[in-house]
């Protein structure tokens, strides 16, 4: 379920009352453990709409076992999840038993491989297969697609992640092994963080865990904040801008060049506020339920390079990749072409972790040549006069975010097929290549056009988020009292209401 | 921490006051909702209602059988003067039918002498419409939807064969349609809560306002005429053809497929025509002519009936050439049926 439907109010209030109603920390986790399991199954028991429908699937699995139908797909996703968190759980204590160095490391590869492996089969392997067929193909060594029918299971991204964390965290020493099972389950299945993150690690989430949550701590009034925000990013900007980009990348071809430029800019719209708005609202409930995630955004379209956009975007991820891929491939301790190369592998591995296609590929891709050209344009412009530097402190940050527009074009630019054959109809590099002649070549050849306040509405956008960066938003409503609160609220939720549409798209980085 | 909880709750009242509060004052402010045909009519009905005298309310079969430009003229030979308008509109069925009227009626259209209904089916479902689109939420007001719940309770939980009766079935099948009658309730409550909440509507306005949705001819729903009527001049041929000949000849009997009105539907339509009365026009209901389906009779006498369903009576309204397909008339029945239906109605002279 979707955290802006009212099926997860209802759901979030009883798991909220049960959680605070009970006293003890283990009965608690139980709780929350069970909960957190009863969310992951609504995504995918009521069918393949389950993620997006707003109902709670328990009478269509009654009726489908009932009526001896076959499983909904993906009734085997707890199962992965659960054996995850076995061999990860087994991994730990037989890293924290083992006598040697070498078997340490034993264990861990065994968790690198087990989670990497299980990652790989059903994210990668109808990707390897069909890259391999079309270079069969380009070859001239024609042969039958084949065909296997593997489904991602949710959250697989993020929760071998986050597994992989705990492992090599026991292994380096900075994390003692988690005795109790459940401690460990807890960790991993917390549902406002299972599917689509923040990624959390271990160090920082598991101290919560082993002790009892204290209301008194909880900063309602910030949650609830929190949470609004989160709510009208997804529900009133992203679902609203979202028809606008879809439109434009169904036929870009057919759009002017003023169209072009709206178009992407509205699908960076998108991504960010459906992303951002999700993991506000994921921080929201779980600070309700006394725990604290990671957070994950800190407004990167206003940065000045891409280094600092990588410091402000998908926080989790890109300190994971640092963390364990970046410095374990050697960091920067080496030479400077060591320390580009280990940068291009981290970005290209970052990008084929979103998506199994060429365009994520290209996506990591380039954003790694944009660190590599960023540290060498620091260098070369150490010495630079200071008139120099105030030009380009006007537009480095214009600039930065052109660059992460026409990276975001290779992101949305997915394969279209046929709904019935599943035929290629349309491959995601021929729409990426018609946006880039248009926004980088300004060769925007329609005649189709949205009209001027799509750009009001982009400035507007713009405007306040530019306050909210300088906090100039963020601090007037903690200082009146409850009841204006209160009543602020309600009246903000009916002006959210008012933009939320009835149908509800699934957030973007559910299917990663 | 009774204290805590107390405060908690206040604060979620106030809340919940402030958010109510809100939408109801959104809601006010807010135009007619984009739903096809019913926006576009109430619109045009709004800005000319100093104009019509008459107004006709009902289903695809007032939309494309009522020709009131042929109507206003047949009133004119007999010297009454007539504009009248075509309020058909798609799949109107109770209680949406009534929530319709009620948009026309605020008009305060200040010459409306009559308002012909079509007696139409009472539907508590959602068959052949989404239920989560603007067409199913915007008529989703609070009488509408007690209405709803109400015939929901006391006809369909009756067809629902108690568990201690079900020798034969599984108890399971009891749950499975308890199941389904909640399910339902559930989502007429969740339509009335959309439709206060006014989801949906700001979506609509930016799809308008960025350029991605504009109509080719936002009058189209209104005809050529702009009177509401949309002319066909298909005939109907084939396989088509064939099939309403056979549902010709089922029609031993006109008596077969009728039906009274159950006692909440009943009520629903004795409070229409109240609210037509009260506006000081005078209602006529009226049965289009059809082959299929049943056809449902008020319970008791609440205004005059000209019923066209028998096949017998009205053999022209039957005849395969003037039928568009099984449920419409075309263009040529459609005069056909306008004519009786003014031969029926015995206007009085007196209104001249």
């Amino acid at each position: 379920m979707l955290f802006v439907q009212f099926r997860f109010l209802i759901y979030f209030l009883v798991v909220f009352c049960v959680h605070w109603a009970l006293r003890g920390n283990t009965s608690r986790k139980v709780w929350l453990l069970a909960s957190s399991h009863f969310f992951y199954a609504c995504l995918f028991f009521g069918g393949p709409d389950s993620a997006s429908a707003d109902t709670f699937p328990l009478w269509t699995f009654y009726t489908t076992i009932r009526d001896h139908q076959p499983l909904p797909v993906g009734w085997w996703f707890p199962i992965v999840l659960w054996g995850s968190t076995i061999m990860d759980y087994l991994v730990g204590l037989g890293i924290g038993d083992a006598k040697t160095e070498g078997k340490r490391r034993a264990w861990l590869l065994v968790s690198l491989a087990i989670n990497l492996g299980v990652l790989c089969v059903f994210k990668y392997a109808n990707f390897a297969l069909d890259s391999v067929y079309a270079a069969l193909n380009w070859f001239g060594l024609h042969t039958s697609k084949p065909v296997l029918g593997i489904f991602l299971p949710y959250g697989i991204s993020f929760y071998t992640f986050q597994s992989m964390s705990y492992s090599i965290d026991v292994y380096r020493r900075r994390l003692e092994p988690v005795r109790s099972f459940l401690d460990l389950a807890f960790f991993i299945s917390f549902f406002p963080q299972l599917v689509a993150g923040p990624i959390v690690r271990a160090m920082t989430f598991l101290p919560q865990v082993f002790v009892t949550r204290v209301w008194a701590n909880v900063n309602v009034r910030a949650c609830f904040a929190l949470f609004f925000i989160g709510f009208v990013k997804k529900a009133c900007i992203s679902e609203n801008v979202a028809p606008i980009a879809d439109a434009f990348f169904a036929a870009p071809g057919k759009y002017d060049l003023y169209s072009s430029f709206i178009g992407v800019a509205f699908y960076a719209i998108q991504i960010y506020c459906d992303f951002s708005g999700y993991t506000d609202m994921a921080i929201a409930c779980s600070r309700l339920l006394g725990y604290e995630l990671t957070i994950n955004f800190d407004f990167p379209y206003f940065s000045r390079s891409i280094t600092e956009f990588w410091r402000k975007w998908h926080i989790s991820l890109s300190t994971w990749l640092r963390d364990y891929l970046y410095i374990s491939l050697g960091g920067n301790r080496g030479s400077k072409i060591f320390t580009y190369r280990n940068l291009m592998l981290t970005m290209l591995l970052g990008g084929l972790w979103h998506g199994a296609s060429w365009t994520f590929v290209i996506w990591g891709g380039l954003h790694g040549l944009a660190l590599v050209v960023h540290r060498e344009w620091q260098r070369a412009t150490e010495q630079a006069g200071a008139t120099f530097k105030k030009v380009m402190a006007v537009l480095a940050v214009p600039l930065t975010f052109y660059w992460i527009m026409i990276t975001w074009v290779f992101f949305r630019a997915q394969n279209v097929f046929d709904e019935k054959t599943r035929e290629l109809k349309r491959s995601g590099f021929s729409v990426a290549k018609e946006v880039l002649e248009a926004i980088c070549l300004f060769q925007g050849g329609g005649s189709r056009s949205f009209t001027i306040w799509c750009l009001w509405l982009f400035l507007a956008l713009a405007a306040v988020h530019f306050a909210n960066s300088r906090r100039w938003l963020s601090t007037w409503w903690q200082r009146i009292p409850d009841w204006l609160f209160s009543a602020l609220l309600g009246g903000g939720f009916a002006v959210a209401l008012f933009f939320v549409p009835t149908k509800y798209k699934a957030f973007i980085y559910f299917q990663f | 921490m009774i204290a805590a909880v107390s405060r908690a709750v206040g604060h979620a009242a106030l809340f919940a006051a402030a958010a109510g509060l809100g939408c109801v004052a959104i809601g006010l402010a807010l135009p007619l909702p984009e739903v096809p045909q019913v926006r576009e009519k109430l619109e045009w009905f709004r800005a000319h209602r100093g104009d019509y005298t008459a107004l006709f309310l009902g289903t695809s079969r007032v939309r494309r059988h009522v020709i009131p430009a042929l109507f206003d003229q047949l009133a004119a030979e007999q010297g009454i003067e007539m504009r009248s308008f075509n309020l058909g509109v798609d799949s109107l069925a109770s209680p949406e039918d009534g929530y319709v009227l009620d948009q026309a009626l605020a008009a305060a259209p200040p010459r409306l002498r009559y308002v012909f209904i079509e007696l139409s089916y009472f539907r508590a479902n959602f068959a052949g419409q989404g239920a989560e689109t603007i067409r199913s939420a915007y008529w989703h007001d609070w009488e509408r939807t007690r209405t709803v719940w109400r015939q929901l309770l006391r006809e369909d939980w009756r067809q629902i064969k108690p568990l201690k009766k079900r020798k034969k079935q599984r108890w399971s099948g009891w749950i499975a349609e308890v199941s389904e009658w909640a399910s339902l309730a559930g989502a007429h409550g969740r339509l009335f809560l959309q439709r206060g909440a006014n989801l949906g509507r700001g979506a609509a306005w930016l799809r308008q306002l960025t350029g991605l949705r504009s109509p080719a001819d936002p009058l189209a729903p209104l005809g050529p005429a702009r009177d509401g009527f949309i002319p066909s001049d298909t005939v109907m041929t084939g396989a088509a053809a064939a099939e309403y000949q056979r549902q010709l000849d089922a029609l031993a009997t006109a008596n077969s497929r009728q039906r009274q009105l159950d006692p909440v539907p009943q009520e629903n339509l004795e409070a229409m025509l109240a609210r037509v009365r009260a506006h000081g026009a005078e209602p006529i209901l009226f049965i289009a002519p059809s082959t299929g389906g049943l056809i449902f009779h008020p319970r008791r006498e609440v205004a005059r009936l000209l019923d066209f369903s028998d096949p017998g009576k009205w053999p022209a309204l039957f005849d395969p050439q003037f039928r568009a397909d099984l449920g419409h008339l075309n263009s040529a029945g459609a005069d056909a049926f306008t004519r009786a239906l003014f031969t029926a109605a015995k206007l009085p002279p007196q209104d001249r």
